[in-house]
Order: structure tokens, then sequence, then C-alpha cells
């Protein structure tokens, strides 16, 4: 006899939902990527919560709990950037309503503790960073359930047997039975490495109600069912492959059964999940949670004025980034000769442009932040006339923190020189001329930024 | 305590190895293959490298960044480009010029102690659309101080004739370019595919490329370049002013065959290299050994370096292919010589593999001084056969004229990829005679087949004094016009 899903689930409840213990979380940050380092946790309803927020990157970064849904976390960084050059004091820590708990803005190698109690309203409660430039990317979900998501009560019956595919297993006897302490689906247990299975079963917390991904990646066969139903087939003699099915799933305890055969040579067996507030997570022992390609930066985050030229969205081909101290950065393109446009944030990821170091590479590379508009027109920022001819490139020179950019419109030499305003919140422009004609006008679409200065120095930023 | 002695142990073996360096499986007496280390940590595939006057070695990178070498350590020079495919350093005024995907560059360090801090455009005056394919080599330079690269075809993307697999979506692409001192840019040649290498004889401005086997080109080849010609791919020609209005699918092969000036040089595809890079000519003036005024190419799937021995008959260069290392480290993509008389291989297997194995490297071929190894130095063209010279005196090995193996064969010129040989015959010198003092042998052939490639391999009993064997015995002869 086994106990149905139903009684589980009810004896979870009851024991979970009377306790709500603390819950410490330890978020840190991936250096350069504008990433936490955890983007994901539990909490009961009601528990008392402290993160400790620990900034080893080197840029400003905070981190702000909000409720409201999965999407809360645009409507505070929206409100973040609305307070414009004033967001530098507040910490970029807007008024709102939906905000629960919020660090302080915290420079490189700062940490900080956070202390709150967990909503009482179970559900997805997002964190994110509101650096103007950092929210697209920077962002996890507490997640507030009386079923803290994973495995427990996982318990093996062990098979010997030479089989091509899974067979009936409630058939046979098993050769042993057992219980596994840390929850994790491991092949640990096997008496011998060829000719062998498993069934692993335990019960599953599903922490909201939402759609959830498994998947197994198993030499030789395995299977995966949830509450008696198959969401994973990835049966028969093979190499190390991986399946993976889709489930709508109540929130609550599920059975989680797993079966697995061994015939001849290597074996290996990892299950993941994913689902509503958290990505690819292993339920077995060994196996890299979030195996997301790491990328290549480059640099991290430029201490002084550096351009890496590659292909970037929106741009020609012969484009580059180039990065300021402060942590903005701006695509300039060589075609165009204008600023197409800036971001906050980190520099530019270049793996499409090395093929990963393996490939032939060459693709079109991502800009680490959160794009704004600089008013570009497509041409040059200055206008000697009706009919310029077409800027010609003519390179560029690196001055400590700021760049030059230069190029030829006709006879004229042009020198725009580029530095991120102190607040890092823009680009100042200062433009010198040589080869005579008419005072050149600035053409720059007004609705998209803020100008400041006028005549051959100005400075732009962004529209909020 | 026990485990101290083992790691010392290891640590010595180790040094022994450094000491000894593992050396190319064929490699001629007297030269030795010397690895560099290159920066910990940094991914050092080699685009371009050069060696200025005073010795310092500066090797650009694809993934952009160039490094300077002085007193055995590297210090990176300029970063941030887009794919350096190629570097060259003016011996007299010191002036460092890269090539990347989108322009030609020079690198200025207005602090000359430092880094590179002024990028100078020297052109960006051709078409790129951003296909990964659009490499863009060079520069060489001529004695009046112009520049000249190549620009690659793109893989997909774009207008391809006869279904070939190389396509063209913007300007200028599959040429030769010329860029003047005062940076006027005008195509020079055109009909290029997926050259890897330019070269300029300086001591006679001849400019020639390396192309690789694919579509339109039979195996992989060198070409003389001069102003206006056409090599053999019709892809270019759809921004040439002469055909750009008309539908180059519609022009018969036949057709193109007749406007083409094909290879100078066949470098046998999968015989000698498969993915040929840069030509060098040895300018040591006999630091290198005996092969003075020569041509070097190395080749990066293969990871070899062979010479070409030029023959110019009637006002058109041929000549032959004669192996002469295999297999160094990683495909050896770039050669440049060193004031010393030293050469200096750059080194990358990405995107394509090689036989080296390693994925990168830099490398350095040197010559004892002393040892003359026992090799072919030459091969001329005669009405009725070929003289082949040798670096030193034969001592025995060529009375028997049927012991030499001499094939030849021809090529299909098409737009699919690459061909087999065609129509491959064996035949037999008449005779072979050495000149009195032994350096020369003639091998008479009667009926000599003009479009072929003569593969000629000398007998394993042909030796040079104290029984020395010949450390490469073919040469690959281009015979597209007899004398």
């Amino acid at each position: 006899m086994r106990a149905s899903p139903y009684v589980i689930a009810l004896a979870l409840a009851q024991t979970t939902a009377t306790a709500a213990p603390e819950v410490e979380v330890d978020i840190g940050v991936v250096q350069a990527q504008l990433r936490y380092d955890k983007t994901s946790f539990n909490a009961m309803p009601g528990a008392k919560v402290a993160i400790t927020f620990k900034n080893d990157d080197e840029l400003q970064h905070n981190l702000i709990v909000c409720r409201g849904g999965e999407g809360a976390w645009k409507t505070v960084a929206d409100a973040a950037l609305k307070l414009g050059a004033a967001g530098f004091d507040k910490g970029w820590l807007p008024e709102s309503d939906l905000i629960v708990a919020a660090t302080r803005m915290l420079n490189p190698h700062e940490e900080q503790t956070i202390r709150f109690t967990a909503p009482e309203a179970e559900g997805i409660y997002p964190f994110v960073c509101t650096f103007p430039g950092h929210a697209q990317i920077m962002r996890g979900e507490m997640v507030v359930s009386r079923y803290p998501r994973g495995l427990g009560d996982l318990r093996y019956r062990y098979y010997e047997g030479k089989w091509i595919k899974l067979p009936d297993f409630s058939k046979l006897q098993p050769a042993a039975t057992g219980k596994i302490e840390d929850n994790k689906i491991t092949l640990a247990p096997r008496k011998r490495h060829d000719e062998f299975g498993f069934v692993f079963e335990g019960s599953l917390n599903v922490p909201v109600d939402g759609e959830y991904q498994f998947s197994t990646s198993s030499d030789d066969g395995s299977r995966l069912l949830v509450d008696g139903n198959v969401v994973v087939d990835n049966d028969g003699v093979h190499g190390n492959r991986s399946r993976a099915g889709k489930v709508q799933l109540k929130q609550g305890a599920h059975r989680l059964e797993v079966q697995y055969f061994e015939g001849g040579g290597g074996e290996t067996l990892e299950v993941f999940w994913a689902g509503p507030g958290f990505k690819t997570e292993p339920l077995s022992a060994g196996a890299a949670a979030n195996s997301v390609d790491a990328g290549e930066f480059f640099p991290p985050v430029p201490g002084r004025a550096t351009v890496v030229r590659v292909r970037l969205p929106s741009a020609s081909a012969r484009s580059m980034a180039v990065g300021l101290p402060g942590g903005i950065s701006f695509c300039f393109d060589a075609e165009t000769c204008s600023v197409r446009y800036a971001w906050n944030g980190g520099f530019v990821d270049v793996s499409p442009e090395r093929g990963n170091g393996k490939g032939r590479g060459g693709g079109v590379c991502k800009v680490v932040g959160e794009n704004w508009k600089v008013g570009d027109t497509g041409t040059p920022l200055l206008r000697f006339g009706e009919g310029d001819p077409a800027p010609r490139f003519a390179g560029y020179r690196i001055d400590g923190d700021a760049v030059e950019m230069h190029y030829q419109i006709g006879a004229r030499s042009v020198r725009q020189r580029v530095e991120a305003t102190p607040a890092g919140d823009g680009l100042e422009y200062t433009f010198s001329v040589a080869g005579g004609g008419p005072q050149p006008k600035v053409e720059i679409k007004r609705d998209e930024v803020e100008v400041e200065g006028s005549g051959l120095k100005f400075t732009v930023r962004r529209k909020l | 305590m026990k485990t101290t002695i083992t790691l010392s142990l290891a640590l010595q073996a180790t040094l022994c190895l450094a000491q000894e360096q593992p050396q190319p499986r064929t490699i001629p007496p007297g030269y030795t293959v010397e690895t560099i280390p290159t920066p910990e940590g940094t991914t050092f595939g080699v685009g371009g490298i050069d060696v200025a006057a005073d010795g310092t070695v500066y090797a650009g990178t694809r993934f952009g960044q160039v490094w300077r070498y002085r007193g055995g350590r590297w210090s990176l020079f300029a970063e941030g480009l887009h794919e350096i495919t190629g570097l060259s350093i003016d011996r007299k005024s010191g002036r460092i010029f890269a090539m990347q995907k989108p322009e030609l560059t020079e690198l200025i360090a207005e602090n000359p102690a430092g880094p590179a801090t002024r990028y100078r455009t020297i052109t960006g005056a051709f078409g790129y659309s951003g296909n990964y394919h659009e490499y863009a080599y060079g520069p060489v330079r001529d004695s009046r101080g112009n520049f000249y690269g190549t620009l690659n075809l793109g893989h997909g993307g774009g207008l391809s004739v006869g279904g070939g697999t190389m396509s063209i979506a913007v300007p200028d692409r599959g040429t030769c370019f010329k860029v003047t001192p005062g940076g006027k840019f005008s195509i020079f040649s055109w009909g290029l595919r997926s050259p890897a290498g330019i070269g300029i004889n300086p001591a006679t401005d001849d400019l020639f490329y390396t192309d690789n086997q694919g579509d339109w080109n039979a195996s992989s080849s060198l070409h003389h370049i001069k102003e206006g010609r056409f090599h053999g791919h019709p892809a270019s020609l759809r921004y040439h002013p002469k055909y750009k209005d008309k539908d180059l699918n519609k022009i018969s092969t036949a057709e193109y065959d007749k406007l083409r000036t094909p290879p100078a040089v066949w470098i046998p595809h999968g015989e000698v290299a498969n993915s040929p890079g840069n030509p060098v000519f040895d300018t040591t003036g006999g630091k290198f050994g005996p092969f003075a005024g020569q041509m070097f190419i190395g080749d990066q799937s293969r990871s070899n370096v062979f010479r070409v021995l030029l023959d110019e008959v009637r006002g058109e260069y041929q000549g032959a292919v004669v192996m002469m290392i295999d297999h160094l480290q990683s495909g050896a993509l770039r050669l440049a010589f060193a004031p010393d008389g030293s050469m200096w291989v750059g080194q990358t297997s990405r995107g394509w593999g090689s036989a080296g194995g390693k994925p990168f490297g830099v490398q350095r071929i040197v010559w004892d001084g002393a040892t003359v190894p026992f090799e072919i130095a030459g091969v001329k063209l005669e009405r009725d056969g070929f003289t082949v010279s040798f670096t030193k005196p034969v001592a025995a090995g060529v009375a028997d004229a049927a012991a030499f193996d001499i094939r030849h064969w021809g090529y299909h010129y098409h737009s699919r990829y690459g061909s087999p040989k065609v129509d491959e015959k064996k035949v037999a010198a008449a005779a072979a005679t050495l000149s009195a003092d032994r350096r020369r042998l003639k091998l008479t052939l009667p009926g000599l087949v003009e479009n072929q490639v003569y593969r000629v391999t000398m007998p394993t009993g042909l030796k040079a004094g104290g029984d020395e064997p010949l450390t490469n015995r073919s040469f690959y002869y281009t015979l597209n016009r007899k004398r």
C-alpha cells in the first residue's frame, strides 16, 4: 500500500504551515555580468527573512524585493529611472507601494543584511537591481509558498537484470531498497556497473500553480512520472541523451517517480526541473545547475575608455562598443560616424564574435545592460550644410577616461571627444573641426534625449 | 616526504622536455623548431605576425589583440580590434599596420614605450556586410609604399555563381585591393575566392596570394597578382564595371576560363596543403640556410611549411612546390622572417582545425648556420624535361632513370567544390643526367604537356655524401606553359 498523493500533501501542509522558520539567504553578484548569483529562494508565508546582499562587483548594485506578481520588478525599475539625476542621491530607490524590502545602493565590495517578514499571500515576489540599465538582466525571485520547492522523502529500489528497455519494475523483485538522506537522485547505491536498474520515488513540493518542465539526461534509458503520469520518456539503449517534457501542476506535494536502467558501458542519470520563479535546477546529485553559457566579457568593466570592435545589434558591421569608466557604454558606428545608442550597466559579451573560442565566430555581440536612445539620426551630429558628403571614418584615439572619434566630412576633419558625465548618466561631447567652412549645426533627435549645453560642447542624457 | 621527491623529479622531467622541445616529424637537418610560450590565460590565435628592425615581434590575434615580444616577454600593445588577420611593420619607419575585418588600421603609440593609443584608419572603403567569412588579409607594401590586401567572399547570403558555396553580398569582395600612401582605395585584381595570405617579393614588387580549394578552385593554389587580372572565381564580377549589369549565372564556364589567369602554382590539396597562408620571401641573405630568395608558405590545416621554387617561363611565373617542415604544433597560418634570419610562425586552428592539434601558438624556426641539409634547391623547366638542382653534390642514386617516380595530372575548372586529379599518368624519364659538379640533375622527359601538375619523386637511393638522404624527395611542378 502506498499513501495517496493527497494524503502526503495534506500531511506536509500541516507540518509546514504551522512553522514559519527564519530564512537566511546570501546573495552575491556574478562579476561584470549584471546577475545575482542566486536567482531564486523560498520563504514560508509570514517567515522572517534575512537577505545578506554582497556586492562583489565593480559596479553599484541594490536589491529590492517587490510585490505585485512576476512583472512587478519592471514597475519598480521604471519608477527608479524616473527619479532622474536625483536617483543617485536616493540610491535609485523609488517611492512605491510595491516594495517589500530594499537594500541601499551598495558600492563595490560592500554588503548589507536586510530583514523583513515574508508576505502572507503566497506567490512570486521578484527582486531587482534598480541601478539604471541593470533591471532587464539583474533579477531574481522570492517564492512565498507553504510548499518550499524541492524533493523530499526520496527512496530507491535497486534491481539487477539485463534489459534493452525499461521493464515493468513493479513485477520485479528489488535487489535492494533504501532511503536517500540528501534527497538527490543518484546511482551511488548500485552494486555493479552494468545490467542494473532503479526506481526512485519521492515527494516533490510544487510552490505555486503553473507549468513545470522536467528533463532527464541518461545512459541508458529513463522515464519520469509525476503523480503516475509519464512526463519524460527517455527509454531505450543509448549514450547520454536528454529528453524533456512539460506538465501543469497545482501547488502542493506531488509524487515524483524516476525509472532508470543501464545495459552496458557508461552509466549516467541526471534529472532537472524548471518552473515559475526558477530556472533549471537539478533533482539529481552531481548535476550542474543553471549550466548557462558563461559568455566572454571583454573587458568586464572598463576602468578607462575602451574600444572593442565587434558587430553590435542595430548597427552596421563596422560598429564598435566603447566603454567608459562608471558603467556607461555606447555603440559607435564607423559607417554613419555617429553614436547609435548607449547603455548603462556592464559592457559587452563578445562570445558570439569569438565563436566561444572554437567556432568560426563572427556573430552579433550582446550589449550587457539596457539600451537607451541618444538622438541618433544615422548621420554625424554636426551638419555643415545641405548635401554634406557621406562621412569617412578616420579612426579613434584613447585618452584616459575619454575617447576621441575621428572622421572626415568632405574637407573637414572632425574630432568628437566623448566622456561620461560625472554622474554616469549621459555622454559629454566636445567637437573640434578643422578644414574651415560654415559653422556646423547640431542634428539630434531632441525628443529622444535631454541636451544640455550648446555649440560644439554639449551633453546628452537619457530621457526619462 | 615521498611526495616531495616525486614532485621534484616530475619537475626535472618537465624542464628537460622544455629544453629538448618536440620537433616536427619532417625537418631538414640543421633546422630546429622552438616553441615560444604565449601569455598565460590568453587565447593567442595568430592572424598576423611581423618582426621590427630591432627584433621586436608583434603578433596580432584573432581576438583583436596585438602583443609585443621582446627580451623573452610578451606585453599587450593594442586591443579591441575586429579579428586581426594580418599585421605588417615598416622596417624603416617602424610604423605598424593591422588588417581587421572592417578596415586597415595603423596602430600608433603616442608614447613609444607604451601601448597603442591612436588607431588610424588607412582604409575602410571596401564593402563589408558582417558575414563571418568576409576576411580581409594583408597588408603588404610595395617599394612605393602602396598597400595591398585581399578581401574574401562571403559564405552564405548574396549571389553565388553556378551553385558555388561562396557568395557575394557587397562590393569589393573577392578582390585584391590597393591603397596608395595618400589613402586612395582601388580594386587591383578580381576573381579571388577565399584567400588567406598575400605576399610580395621585395626584390621585384611581384605580388602573390594563396587561395583555398573550393567552388571554382580545384585545389589550394598560388596566384600571381597583376593589375586587372581575373583569378577565376566569378562572384566578384557582380560589381565589376564590365559585368555588373550581366547575369553571372548565364555566362558559360568556358567564357570564365578564357578570362582567367590560372594559378601560377598549384599546391595539391591533401598532399601538400589544404589552407595555405601568406607567402614570404627569404630575404635573410643566407641566414636561414641555402634557400635565399625563395618563397615559403605555411598551411593552417596541415600545420606545415613548404617552399615554392618559382620559374619564369615566357613572361609568366609557374614553378614547383617542395615540402619543408611537417607538422608544426598548430595551424601555420602566418610566416615572417626576423632580422636575425629566423622564421616566426604564427598559428591558429580555430574554425577549421589543424593537424598540429594545438588551438594556437607561436613557433620559431632556426637554422644552425652551418649544417647544409640535402634538399632540392631549384627546379627549372627545360624544353624537354626538368633540371633539378640540389643544395649539395649528389653522391649516388641517379644511375637508373626509371627509378624516378614521375606522374602528371590536370584539374577541372568548374563551379563544383574542388576537383579530383584528372587523367593522372605515370611517365618515365628518358634519361637522368648529372652535371659535372654533381649539383644539377637533368631529367629528360619527351612530350611535356601543358596545364598539368608534374609530381617527381626522387629515388630513395638518391643521396649526398655520407649516405645522406633527401629530407623531402618530391616536387610538384605546375606546367602552365612550355618553355
